[in-house]
């Protein structure tokens, strides 16, 4: 315990430390903050409730209002055929198609060939029912404002305030004149099931993941439709009773943190353990008495628990306005979200980004841990969808929704085996540290011996700079 | 003028070589992660401002590694040659190099059919490289640890990666993609500022 506290203080006190504060606060502070307190505000009437594309999570929805928010689904074929065609037929006149692929989805730009390019008019022709002629000069307005997640201006609006708020569908539909001309306004002439097989010889064709014709990426895009009264009601049922309030805020803020503690960590196991051997206290402390297992140990659980410390305590911004909120509205809370989801969420994280800095800086007495934990931060943050696609290597579990349950009820077998792993892995790299460091403590691994072969020696190298 | 050579020459082995080869590692791996193919404006500036850039935190923040151990630390600043004037040769080395790889990759990128002007976008992005190191540089040369050098350079690079950095910031690493390059004067001037402060503060330090 006495040495436990002294790794604690040890940390506590130095610079990487502070620094690792600073850079956790102000990815919470830009991402986080504020968030618990504006939806209070949203349900308290302070400010305007139909703002953005959500409705307020804390306020109680009523038959009376006229907009519920929006969902994702494929409850408007037609909407998301629209829209999908739009894409697809700038992208066959530019030959350029966007695709997202592994490992981290970054843009990649396909072109076609010309017997492929064929094809892609003869899709084209097919869904919209018209000539290729036809196609190169379409009217003015022959696709709607508004696709998915692609809005027109017309469609947008800002209140006295200078905030953005969504026109109701139902107020655009009123207004928009019934055509049935199929060469003056988009009328898909296939049905869903067909279009979706059209889409499916796109990718093809295209050959690469994630392009805007896989049906998950043609529902993400274009898929989006207003909700009813009773999906309100549930929703709001599942904030209030199942997540007891807290509950969402906890998945958003664990979504957040997740990300810079998916990194950040390393930082402080990698230094604490290179600064013994920058002073010189490396063969100091192979002497002491202490044991191999109690000092890996020792120092690996005094650094989770000094980066858990202000993850905690940056969780009290939003508990405290919560709890109040509960009480102004007699609604029950559940005060132990945050330490739960922190603890099973977050700390296998954590757990497993310390032990990969623990196990190579001690195997390599370098910092090359840092650069191995950041390429697989940069791939995972890639691989990882926004909510939803928890996969057993998954390194940090994405949430990034106040709503959503559902996604965590789906997804928790995958949820539960990932951490498990991720905590099991942990617990493997810690072992074998223990095993490393009691063999660089009998001589029988000497990593300066290793680098002197192979990459020469480099305290001679500065020998000769002196001599010079 | 031998001298200089026989400088130049140590100090690339000792502080630039093997980054320099981990560098070049990096630039090999990119186009496994994403593409370098096709791309237009847009996407290109994506591509060095997002990838490339690493660059210059692998070959600039280590600069003053060798340095931070203990025992050397006290040999170098009783030497003849001023430890500052070391760190500014190896800073030049090091730009030097950033300028060849980057140059490089993004003749590589138009060969693959990417479409940018080059030499705007090869300054811009060797501008953003010299900010994410030198920032990183700074605080591994005060705290007198590169792991201190490394988190500040990250983490810079992570804030602009993650949007807390906006595209209308001064210390936006990603202007190049909106088209913006008055940011890259302001990160020059930071660049510069950063750099100069380190070698004054070398330069004054007294051994301990």
């Amino acid at each position: 315990m006495k040495l436990y506290l002294r790794e604690c203080r040890g940390i506590a006190s130095s610079l990487v430390y502070f620094l690792f504060i600073a850079v956790l606060v102000f990815s919470w502070w830009g991402e986080f903050r504020g968030v618990t307190k504006t939806e209070i505000d949203r349900a308290n009437g302070k400010t305007p409730a139909n703002v953005g594309f959500d409705r307020p999570l804390l306020t109680e929805p009523t038959k009376e209002d006229n907009y519920f928010g929006m969902k994702t689904s494929e409850d408007n074929p037609e909407d998301i055929m629209t829209g999908v065609t739009r894409a697809l037929l700038m992208e066959y006149k530019n030959n350029l198609y966007a695709t997202y692929p592994l490992p981290v989805r970054n843009y990649k730009a396909v072109s076609l060939s010309s017997k492929e390019q064929a094809r892609v008019l003869e899709i084209l022709c097919e869904v919209t029912g018209l000539t290729e002629e036809q196609l190169s000069n379409l009217p003015q307005g022959y696709f709607p404002a508004v696709t998915g997640t692609i809005i027109s201006t017309d469609a947008a609006d800002f209140d006295e305030d200078g905030n953005l708020y969504m026109q109701s569908r139902e107020d655009n539909k009123t207004n928009v004149i019934e055509e049935m001309d199929k060469t003056k306004k988009f009328i898909p002439q296939v049905t869903y099931e067909r279009f979706k097989e059209l889409m499916r010889e796109m990718e093809t064709m295209i050959g690469e993941e994630d392009s805007q014709y896989s049906t998950e990426m043609m529902i993400t895009y274009f898929g989006l439709s207003e909700m009813g009264y009773e999906e309100a009601r549930s929703e709001y049922d599942q904030t209030i009773k199942g997540d007891k309030v807290t509950g969402s805020f906890a998945r958003l803020f664990c979504d957040y943190m997740g990300l810079s503690l998916g990194l950040y960590p390393i930082f402080i196991i990698v230094f604490m353990w290179l600064k013994d051997h920058l002073e010189n206290m490396t063969e100091l402390l192979y002497t002491r008495k202490v044991s191999s297992l109690k000092l890996v140990l020792t120092r690996y659980l005094a650094g989770i628990t000094m980066v858990f410390v202000p993850v905690i305590l940056l969780s009290f911004e939003s508990l405290i306005p919560l709890i109040s909120f509960g009480s102004e509205h007699d609604i029950s809370i559940d005060y132990f979200s945050y330490i739960k989801y922190t603890l099973w969420w977050l700390l296998p994280t954590i757990m497993i980004v310390s032990a990969i800095g623990l196990f190579f800086t001690l195997l390599t007495d370098s910092p090359i841990a840092i650069l191995l934990q950041f390429l697989w931060w940069i791939i995972d943050k890639g691989a990882t969808g926004l909510s939803g696609d928890t996969k057993s290597t998954t390194l940090m579990i994405r949430h990034n929704t106040l709503r959503g349950y559902e996604l965590i009820e789906d997804n928790f077998h995958a949820i539960c085996v990932n951490r498990l792993l991720m905590a099991g892995i942990s617990i493997l790299l810690v072992i074998l540290s223990v095993w490393v460091l009691q063999q660089k403590r009998k001589g029988k691994i000497n990593v300066a011996n290793i680098y002197g072969k192979a990459l020469g020696n480099i305290k001679s190298k500065f020998s000769f700079i002196h001599t010079k | 003028m031998v001298r200089l050579w026989g400088i130049l020459k140590a100090n690339f082995r000792l502080s630039i070589r093997n980054n320099l080869s981990i560098a070049i590692l990096y630039l090999l791996i990119i186009p496994v992660l994403r593409s370098i193919e096709n791309l237009n404006e847009i996407y290109s500036a994506e591509c060095l401002e997002q990838s490339v850039i690493l660059i210059g935190i692998l070959l600039i923040v280590p600069l003053h590694a060798a340095e931070h151990e203990a025992a050397i630390r006290d040999v170098v600043f009783t030497r003849k040659i001023p430890q500052w004037m070391v760190l500014l040769i190896r800073m030049i080395t090091a730009i030097v190099m950033l300028v060849l790889l980057t140059g490089i990759f993004a003749e590589i990128m138009i060969v693959k059919n990417c479409t940018f002007p080059y030499m705007s976008y090869v300054v811009g992005t060797v501008i953003s490289e010299l900010a994410l190191g030198s920032v990183g540089f700074f605080a591994a040369v005060l705290s007198n640890s590169v792991i201190a050098g490394y988190l500040v350079s990250i983490g810079y690079f992570l804030f602009n990666y993650l949007g807390n950095i906006s595209d209308t910031n001064i210390f936006c690493l990603f202007s190049m993609r909106t088209g913006d390059f008055i940011t890259k004067v302001w990160l020059f001037g930071i660049s510069v500022l950063m750099i100069t402060n380190t070698l004054i503060y070398v330069k004054k330090k007294k051994v301990c």
